[in-house]
């Protein structure tokens, strides 16, 4: 039995032994990516009507035009951890699951559906609602799954970083053309950074996994990532640094107004320069430094920044001292 | 226009989507599964448990059922056995399904989620030794699966077995210093976390006629504060039954279980378990 979400020291320990191992098997599944992956930031200081122009442009920076957008069926997959009208540095804000949405659809998406399958045993509808991405669906006329009760698909685990022989989908997840991780900018108590291969986890249905999707967290928190990705990998990554959380997150933490978007194709290098941005090493946090081995591109020579340089945009985000997935983070600028 | 019979237009609504085989998807277009099959034979019990329609369903919950007892949401997922205490409080009371109920009873009883001793340097507060029951096996137990297995096992007659007391123990931990509970996080971190509605319905209403009312008014007073901003049909129906089980039955329930049935159109229709729960909210319980 594994200790999983209370002694996180031990899985700690696990991630760094199965380190090479996963190395060397994500290299030799080989990877699809340019030799340089694109990723764009943009300055962005207040959830306003501006954030359209903003994912749209970061869709042509990063090459999601054309024939990768047009005809094609997108779900949005925000962060809805914990339902907040008043504290927006919670959830991915609705009005860039409402720009994201528009941009695609803008891009000549033929459809957009918005889905989560929220952590903790929640009324999904509540969630909407105190989220703010009810109004969204209400007033886009934008259809919504409950990933936590949807029809499901099994897929052989092609991680392997955890025990689990197999991994069960939401059909909504595998049915999609284009799997856009929306997620939050955050500091995380269990994993160190919550971004776009962490927001993965709220795929993953409840019906199946319980809440709060606690058989991955006994299987250990970072290996899930890594498997989960490994499995279905979000075709886009978009993160929500405008008001970001810092310190005890995912939900307890402080409001950190980094005042950014960060976007891309490959979630593993949208997720290390945002978290450059947070003034962390991506190679400090375990599972970013496995996932960059074969998942993506995490080493700053392999990822291309278009739209602002990222050393302007830095924003120390506070971390925890005696909370050991926090603990081992490394300062990067 | 609000409608004058909440209970009739439930038992409309949901029956209304029962399939071919008895059972019930998520939504009208979706094929029947265990879990929103196993919600669906609940209410319809609660709310009239000789309606014809009943029937079908118990029988459908039957086929899933595993000869150990379990009635998990899927046949290759057989860890997920969460409907099982669904299952056995639709089956409770109804003449033919006695055998099935007392295979699901025994399951429950001889099945719980994964326990640790208490470790000083945890930095999780609540006593991970006490005994419930989880979502899945091989997890640990929370507020809400052991919540239905505690109202399925009293309402089926195994109110006394010591798994009751223990399970009944452990939701008394997990209610939070300032009242009401979560999905069975206390504190993490030293960090006090919040209650949720729908976390703290379920436990108030296992802690029923065990314990004193004084343990608990916090958490009661928390119901009666969220009662009144409820607008979904979840989190109602659980704070509905929490609240009808210490006998503070809010008195607009059935004008804002009206009202709740209304608004499902904003979402395109509620799902059999959101309708499910509305409905177990009205009855007041499983019965």
């Amino acid at each position: 039995m594994t200790n999983g979400g209370f002694t996180r020291r031990e899985f700690l320990a696990g991630v760094g032994a199965v380190g090479a191992v996963a190395a060397v098997a994500l290299l030799a599944k080989g990877d699809s990516y340019p030799r340089r992956s694109p990723v764009f930031a943009a300055r962005a200081a207040h959830y306003d009507g501006r954030l359209v122009e903003v994912i749209s442009a970061g869709l042509i920076a990063t090459g999601m035009t054309g024939t990768a957008v047009r005809g094609k069926s997108v779900l949005l997959k925000p962060n809805l951890v914990e339902p907040h009208r008043d504290r927006a540095h919670i959830n991915t804000h609705p009005a860039i699951v409402r720009a994201a949405a528009e941009a695609f659809r803008l891009a000549g998406a033929a459809s957009v559906v918005i889905g989560e399958g929220a952590g903790h045993r929640r009324d999904s509808l509540l969630v909407l609602e105190e989220s703010g991405v009810g109004d969204v669906i209400v007033e886009d006329r934008i259809r919504y799954v409950d990933l936590n009760t949807d029809e499901i698909g099994v897929l052989h685990n092609r991680g392997s970083f955890t025990d689990l022989a197999t991994l069960t989908f939401p059909a909504t997840v595998l049915e999609t053309d284009l799997l856009v991780s929306v997620a939050k900018m955050k500091t995380h108590h269990w994993a160190g950074v919550t971004l776009s291969l962490k927001n993965m986890f709220g795929v993953m249905p409840g019906a199946v996994y319980g809440w709060p999707k606690n058989v991955l967290h006994f299987a250990g928190v970072q290996r899930s990532i890594l498997d989960i990705n490994s499995t279905r990998l979000p075709d886009y990554a978009i993160i929500d640094g405008v008001v970001g959380m810092q310190g005890d997150g995912p939900i307890m933490g402080e409001p950190a107004p980094a005042g950014v978007v960060v976007m891309g194709p490959d979630p593993v290098a949208v997720d290390a320069s945002a978290t450059r941005i947070m003034d962390i090493d991506p190679g400090s946090v375990p599972y970013l430094n496995v996932a960059g081995t074969g998942l993506g591109r995490l080493d700053e020579r392999l990822i291309e920044q278009r739209g602002e340089a990222l050393q302007p945009l830095v924003m120390p985000f506070d971390l925890v001292p005696g909370i050991p997935a926090q603990d081992r983070l490394q300062r990067w600028a | 226009m609000p409608y004058t019979d909440p209970r009739d237009e439930l038992l409309t609504r949901l029956t209304s989507r029962q399939l071919d085989d008895g059972g019930f998807g998520q939504l009208p277009h979706q094929p029947s599964r265990s879990d929103p099959t196993a919600w669906a034979g609940a209410a319809l019990r609660a709310l009239d448990p000789a309606l014809p329609e009943l029937a079908a369903v118990l029988e459908r919950l039957e086929s899933w059922q595993q000869p150990d007892g379990r009635v998990p949401v899927a046949a290759d997922q057989l860890d997920a056995a969460w409907p099982t205490s669904l299952a056995l409080a639709a089956w409770t009371g109804i003449p033919g399904h006695e055998a099935a109920a007392d295979r699901s009873a025994a399951f429950l009883i001889a099945t719980s989620g994964v326990h640790i001793s208490p470790d000083p340097d945890s930095p999780v507060g609540h006593d991970t030794s006490i005994v419930g029951w989880s979502w899945t096996d091989g997890a640990h137990s929370w507020v809400e699966p052991t919540a239905l297995a505690v109202l399925a096992l009293t309402s089926s007659g195994h109110g006394a077995d010591p798994r009751v007391d223990e399970a009944r123990r452990m939701i008394a931990d997990r209610q939070l210093p300032d009242g009401g509970w979560n999905y069975g996080n206390t504190i993490v971190f030293d960090v006090e976390l919040e209650p949720t509605a729908e976390g703290t319905g379920p436990a108030l209403a296992a802690l029923a006629g065990w314990g004193t009312t004084a343990a608990v008014e916090g958490s009661l007073s928390h119901a009666a504060d969220v009662w009144r901003q409820l607008t979904t049909p979840v989190a109602a129906g659980w704070v509905l039954m929490g609240l009808t089980a210490w006998n503070r039955r809010p008195g607009d329930a059935s004008a804002a279980v009206s009202a709740i049935l209304e608004r499902s159109e904003r979402f395109g229709g509620y799902t059999t378990e959101q309708l499910s729960l509305l409905a177990l909210g009205l009855a007041g319980g499983f019965g």
